[in-house]
């Protein structure tokens, strides 16, 4: 393996813990999955679209997301949104998340 | 059979069949909803190269399949350490086994019946190492099972 494999293994290892904080903050607002894809894109998160849509499933099989089916534009979509358990949930998880990046400040001297 | 069926069959291929048509009728909609958006992006209906692009942005069937799909690994990777560990201990078992009972039956074997011990030898340490794979799996895919709810797993 070489040091470019190791490297882009271990961001995506970093990554996928943060990508379901990134996407219960996203969808707080109700929006459907490519309107939240953007949103995503345009804070710098990118994710693929074959991997959002799934997870909002999972998240929502979870009782992080709600779901709702319903037409705009004349076309059938899907909205999400963040329900109370998700905002806890991502509460708890950025509290997590900064805990974790000040012991890393330490622990790299700065 | 257009562009869009042909991808979503071979999603099908890699789902689980007991849930298959639940899961492919949820990745379909999902699927239309990126379409769409990729159509409204370009404010016209897409040719039959940008739908082959927009689903391979959607992700390689296998992946996305593997993704939506609910399974379980069969050996939970926080297991791995210790069930590599076993197999080998039960192949090396099943060789050095094979090897202690066969080399008397080797020794003792007259002229040209060396070939035919050698392939008999062949024949049960292949069987051994099977069953030895097998019965360790399946003895780990059940401790997977148990302990799936524990987070150290």
């Amino acid at each position: 393996m070489s040091e470019r494999d190791v490297l882009d293994a271990l961001r995506q290892e970093l990554r996928r813990g943060t990508l379901v904080l990134a996407v219960l903050a996203a969808f707080r607002t109700e929006r459907f999955g490519a309107e939240g894809l953007e949103r995503l894109r345009s804070a710098g998160t990118d994710i693929e679209p074959g991997a959002l849509y799934p997870m909002l499933r999972r998240l929502e099989g979870q009782g992080l997301l709600t779901s709702d089916r319903r037409q705009e534009d004349g076309r059938l979509k899907r909205f999400y949104r963040t329900t109370s358990q998700g905002q806890q949930v991502l509460e708890l998880l950025r509290n997590e998340q900064e805990r974790l990046a000040r012991s890393l400040r330490e622990l790299m001297g700065n | 059979m257009n562009e869009r069926q042909k991808y979503l069959r071979r999603v099908g291929f890699w789902l689980p069949s007991r849930c298959r048509s639940e899961l492919l009728s949820g990745i379909a909609a999902d699927l239309d909803e990126h379409l769409e958006e990729a159509e409204r992006q370009s404010g016209r209906p897409l040719e039959r190269e940008e739908v082959r692009e927009a689903l391979r942005r959607f992700g390689s069937p296998p992946v996305v399949a593997t993704r939506y799909s609910p399974a379980r690994p069969l050996v939970s990777g926080g297991l791995m350490t210790v069930y590599q560990r076993v197999l080998s201990v039960a192949v090396l078992g099943v060789l050095l086994g094979q090897l202690i009972a066969g080399l008397p039956e080797f020794a003792n074997a007259g002229v040209g019946e060396h070939g035919a011990h050698l392939v008999a030898a062949g024949h049960r340490a292949v069987t051994g190492l099977l069953l030895a794979f097998t019965s360790v799996t399946l003895v780990f895919a059940g401790l997977t099972r148990i302990y799936w709810r524990q987070p150290s797993i």
